[in-house]
């Protein structure tokens, strides 16, 4: 018994643990751009958006204040090494040549490619076009993607439009048998249309992630255990559907 | 001693195993691909071009393979393009005092040499040892100017001839572009006045371009930055109208056409026209102007910028806008093709991918700058139901 009150004591002191907490200004000081609507937008000097509300419920669950910090993209990762702020919280894609400095968070949502057909008559990957039709932006990254399938797959017939949400308009008006958008502009295009059911295949992946200081990882473990509460408890789920209409994996 | 002896017994043992495992790592590892060989083109190549004025930024300093360097200049002389803007930082090359590497410049300024292609440098991006520790590669302070003008110098005895225009400094009017420095036009005055003249003496055919100042409303005392227009004005004021040869301008269409008329409260392409009246202001209309940063992105999120179809059509209209200015020398557009995904908007601002993947504007600009028909209808119309 003496020797184990002893080495409750003694022990500490030999090896003591670390007390520095995972935020030592006493408040989540989050880095953002806010001009990507509907992610992080100043909207007559109040921020709003996804970003926003999740460096919120953060906070929240952290049981820290929290502040803002509106940079410009090139800023960002400056101001976190110089430490001016904790985190970067911007629908921000892992960046490889910042591994070094960074670390990155599991992802709240994915922005990638998504192949969208109508549920009725599903498209799940690019052999079932042969013949048919994909529409999609002129110019955006869909154009990319498509122009390299078409050279490698059967030929399918290639609907550029002016907008995206043309592409979306010719899939459920069945003028094309898919359309290739981004995940975001298939949620804000699905508020206005919530009844159209749809079938959903990511064909690329762009993950947004919280950026930590690669020496603070406290904040790091702090912050990716409390955005995986967020999405393990449908929080995250609920911020993207009082944005987008959000209801595919 | 047990141990290494019984390692030795069964080396001996199965040395003709040892020995066909050998030979086999050596026959997989001449299945890889040989690494590209890259030759100059002979003769050398000339840019052909209607339109001379178009230009565009390069981020070939971050390229590391040759053949990279080579094809994206490839590129942009097939587009019509003979002139770029390359940035040439001073951390890269003098990584400690005196000692110079001078290896992807050499192949940089080579390669563009053999397609025709003229090189604008921008310069800037201070090594760690010419500025206190915990300061970011844009802080310089009196200290550093010093080395920094003896880089330049050295930079330009060796491009002489070849490398004829600098830009000093990039964006000296925001905080972030001087590692976080209250904004003040007098250190920049003080960083023209320190390497003008051993410029001019290591290159007397050099031409110093100042300003490459960041289009931005921020008003006085803002911790992030100046007005672009107050702080050409304050340069003048505070004399730097000795100290440079010719002004680089940065200027960004974001969200509007290029024709949209130029106001002091906005920031638009136009805005050009602004800078180019205070230089007028001041006396300096005789020397040009060079536009070594415009254009549009076209990220689908990001609120300063517009579709992929406006984004061709804006940039063809700019060209044409600039081909009237006739102080302006160059329209460069923010830029042609970046090594490595950005995965952020600024991937949406190039004409080319990482992959060589060409964009539909490269076909734009390119039948422009040979002076072709660009009416083709490019998409769709918007369905109807």
């Amino acid at each position: 018994m003496i020797i184990a009150v002893i080495g409750v004591i003694i022990i500490p002191l030999i090896n003591p643990p670390d007390v520095a907490p995972a935020f030592p200004h006493g408040v989540i000081r989050i880095a953002t751009e806010a001009s990507y609507p509907p992610y992080s937008q100043d909207i007559g000097g109040e921020l709003v958006g996804i970003d926003i509300q999740i460096g919120r419920a953060l906070a929240e669950q952290i049981g820290l204040p929290v502040k803002f910090v509106p940079l410009g993209i090139d800023a960002l990762y400056d101001a976190l090494k110089n430490d001016h702020v904790d985190l970067i919280i911007s629908a921000l894609q892992p960046e490889d040549i910042m591994r070094s400095e960074v670390r990155y968070t599991l992802p709240y949502f994915d922005d990638g490619l998504v192949m969208v057909s109508n549920a009725n008559m599903p498209i799940d990957d690019w052999s079932q076009l042969a013949g048919g039709g994909i529409a999609y932006e002129f110019g955006a990254y869909a154009d990319e993607i498509i122009r390299a399938w078409s050279r490698r797959v059967r030929p399918f017939d290639k609907m550029p439009y002016e907008l995206p949400e043309y592409a979306l308009d010719a899939v459920r008006l069945n003028m094309a048998r898919a359309a290739l958008v981004d995940a975001t502009t298939l949620g804000l295009y699905r508020r206005e249309y919530p009844d159209w059911a749809v079938h959903v295949v990511y064909i690329t992946s762009k993950p947004y992630t919280i950026a930590v200081r690669m020496d603070r990882e406290k904040s790091f473990i702090t912050t990716n255990d409390a955005l995986k509460n967020l999405l393990d408890n449908g929080t995250i789920a609920r911020i993207l559907n009082d944005w987008m209409l959000y209801d595919w994996d | 001693m047990m141990q290494l002896r019984t390692i030795i017994r069964i080396l001996i043992r199965e040395w003709r195993w040892i020995m066909r495992g050998f030979i086999v790592i050596v026959l997989v590892s001449q299945l890889a691909p040989p690494r590209l060989r890259v030759m100059l083109e002979n003769p050398p190549r000339q840019v052909i071009t209607n339109k001379p004025k178009v230009c565009v930024h390069t981020d070939l300093i971050h390229e590391p393979p040759e053949s990279s360097i080579q094809m994206s200049l490839q590129l942009i002389r097939e587009m019509g393009a003979p002139t770029i803007v390359e940035f040439f930082p001073w951390a890269y090359i003098e990584r400690t005092p005196d000692v110079y590497d001078w290896g992807q410049p050499d192949l940089i300024v080579k390669h563009a040499e053999n397609q025709g292609i003229k090189i604008i440098a921008r310069m800037g991006f201070v090594p760690e040892w010419a500025r206190p520790k915990d300061t970011t590669f844009n802080y310089i302070d009196a200290d550093g100017l010093p080395h920094f003008a003896e880089f330049l110098a050295d930079f330009a005895t060796r491009y002489a001839g070849r490398i004829d225009h600098l830009i000093i400094w990039n964006e000296p009017n925001l905080a972030f572009e001087w590692g976080f420095l209250p904004t003040d036009p007098q250190r920049y005055v003080d960083m023209l006045q320190t390497v003008y003249e051993p410029l001019h003496k290591a290159n007397p055919n050099i031409t110093v371009l100042a300003g490459a100042l960041a289009p931005t409303l921020e008003p006085e005392g803002s911790p992030n930055g100046l007005d672009d227009l107050l702080y050409l004005q304050r340069l003048y004021e505070l004399g730097a109208k000795d100290y440079f040869d010719a002004l680089a301008i940065h200027t960004y269409g974001f969200t509007t056409p290029p024709d949209a008329p130029p106001d002091p409260r906005q920031l638009n392409f136009r805005r050009a026209e602004l800078l180019r009246q205070i230089m007028v202001d001041n006396g300096d209309e005789a020397k040009p102007v060079f536009i070594t940063e415009s254009g549009w992105n076209d990220h689908p999120r990001w609120s300063q910028g517009v579709r992929p179809s406006q984004r061709t059509a804006y940039t063809l209209s700019a060209f044409q806008i600039v081909e009237n200015w006739d102080w302006a020398r160059t329209l460069c557009l923010w830029i042609f093709r970046h090594p490595t995904p950005r995965n952020t908007h600024r991937d949406n601002f190039t004409l080319v991918t990482p992959f060589f993947q060409i964009k539909p504007i490269y076909y734009a600009i390119q039948a422009y700058a040979r002076g072709f028909d660009n009416e083709r209808i490019l998409w769709f119309n918007p369905p109807e139901g």
